[in-house]
């Protein structure tokens, strides 16, 4: 994979999400890649494929690693959403689209940082800790 | 596919079902496949177009849209049956509990008409039958998903933060008895400017975003600061504007004094990241048809140039 684009340190990962991020890298053998989705029906969601199976182009903003992963943003999203750092987490529920899972029937979704209301999932109300970008076990 | 059974021939529609990573990805990048439309969301778009390339062959895709329905002022300068309309146009919004590709998801309202137009609106809305789906007497029924109605409240949370103000609606709806506990979401209107990311985003859900222009220039300014271009809707009782409106606006789909009206054989399609290509107009089938050309000559004498 190359990070074609302009990078920049704006995205970060509940526990959980870690966690499901190394199981699903450990269960699969290889790297993963998270790009930012919008849109029609499943818009919103970050979309999580084997690492390199989306070509990114000079567009795509890296906003960081998360365990090693690369997360991607197109940067005209990026810009129509104030350039947002942003949780990927964990909820319940099948990914989207062509999207890989953590298993267990949870998907992985993203939400601004430093939200501050009852409507987070339980899953999130966990301390939030910036991604370090290496794998832990 | 019962309805369909004695229509088409054997084999020609097949559903396939599955996680979208193991069975979306084997179809898209079949050899055998040889032409490719997909509905969704963009990243799973580009990934298709990705593997279209990879075959060369033809791709279309519908991926959303945050589509501006505009007042202008002169709609309320007469007491008709425009004024209902119009007010209907703009609930319009909540149709299919906002589930629809096109829905008119930003409302743009001239200044002069604002409180008087949007409080027909809000009335409008308030009255909305939410329940049974099958009920013929209920409106708007519940979400699709329980995912769905997450995202439309994390949604309406984000346009709080970002200083929104809710004028109706905000909220999980319960309407108890044998539907408690349904994914309801109660129709929501946010006011704010269309920066927000509320008025950037495709929320797939009855949340509307409105906003008021000037003048005409102010809303066209408006109606096409987006990512998306799918549908737009204009009403006037000025036919040159509503010209020049559809004319300028950068989306597939205008309607004038309507809204999510399709009929057959009328092109459908996004312009920028809403999408490639047209449905239901004959485009639709060009795109999976091939041009040939049959050059025969009737004459057995040569050209002479060799």
């Amino acid at each position: 994979m190359t990070a074609t684009g302009p990078r920049v340190q704006r995205i970060s990962a509940t526990p959980a999400a870690r966690k499901a991020v190394n199981r699903l890298c450990a269960a699969r053998g290889a790297p993963v890649m998270f790009v930012q989705s919008a849109g029609c029906c499943a818009g919103s969601v970050p979309m999580c494929f084997p690492a390199g199976e989306l070509v990114t182009g000079a567009h795509d903003l890296l906003l960081g690693e998360v365990e090693g992963c690369p997360f991607y943003v197109d940067s005209a999203l990026d810009t129509a959403w104030h350039n947002p750092h942003l949780v990927l987490d964990v909820a319940d529920g099948e990914p989207e689209g062509f999207s890989l899972g953590p298993g267990s029937g949870q998907r992985f979704i993203t939400r601004p940082a430093g939200w501050v209301s009852g409507a987070r999932p339980a899953s999130s109300r966990e301390p939030l800790i910036p991604s370090t970008g290496h794998p832990e076990t | 596919m019962e309805v369909l059974a004695d229509v088409l021939p054997p084999g020609v529609v097949n559903v396939v079902t599955g996680p979208g990573a193991e069975i979306g990805k084997a179809l898209a990048a079949s050899p055998r496949i040889a032409k490719v439309a997909f509905t969704g969301e963009t990243v799973t778009g580009r990934l298709i177009m990705q593997y279209a390339a990879q075959n060369i062959i033809p791709v279309t895709l519908e991926l959303g849209g945050k589509s501006p329905n505009i007042f202008f002022g002169d709609v309320l300068a007469e007491r008709d049956d425009l004024v209902d309309k119009a007010v209907e146009g703009l609930v319009l919004y909540a149709f299919n509990k906002g589930e629809v590709c096109t829905c008119p998801s930003r409302a743009l309202i001239q200044q002069g008409i604002y409180d008087e137009f949007m409080a027909l609106c809000l009335d409008r809305i308030g009255q909305i039958k939410q329940g049974n789906p099958l009920d013929t007497e209920t409106m708007i029924g519940p979400q699709v998903s329980a995912q769905q109605l997450a995202k439309i409240a994390s949604y309406v949370e984000i346009g709080r933060g970002e200083g929104a103000e809710v004028l109706i609606g905000g909220r999980r709806a319960d309407v108890g008895g044998e539907f408690a506990g349904g994914y309801f979401f109660e129709p929501t209107v946010l006011k704010g400017h269309n920066k927000m990311r509320v008025f950037q985003e495709e929320i797939f859900g009855p949340v509307l975003a409105v906003t008021t222009f000037t003048g005409e220039a102010d809303a066209l300014a408006i109606a096409n600061d987006t990512l998306y271009g799918l549908g737009a809707g204009v009403w006037t009782r000025d036919g040159s504007r509503a010209y020049r409106m559809g004319r300028a606006i950068k989306a597939g789909r205008v309607w004038t004094n309507c809204y999510h009206q399709y009929p057959a054989g009328a092109a459908f399609g996004g312009y920028k990241i809403s999408g490639v290509g047209r449905e239901t107009h004959k485009m639709m089938l060009e795109h999976y048809s091939q041009t040939k050309n049959l050059l025969v000559s009737y004459s057995t004498k040569p050209l002479g140039l060799f």
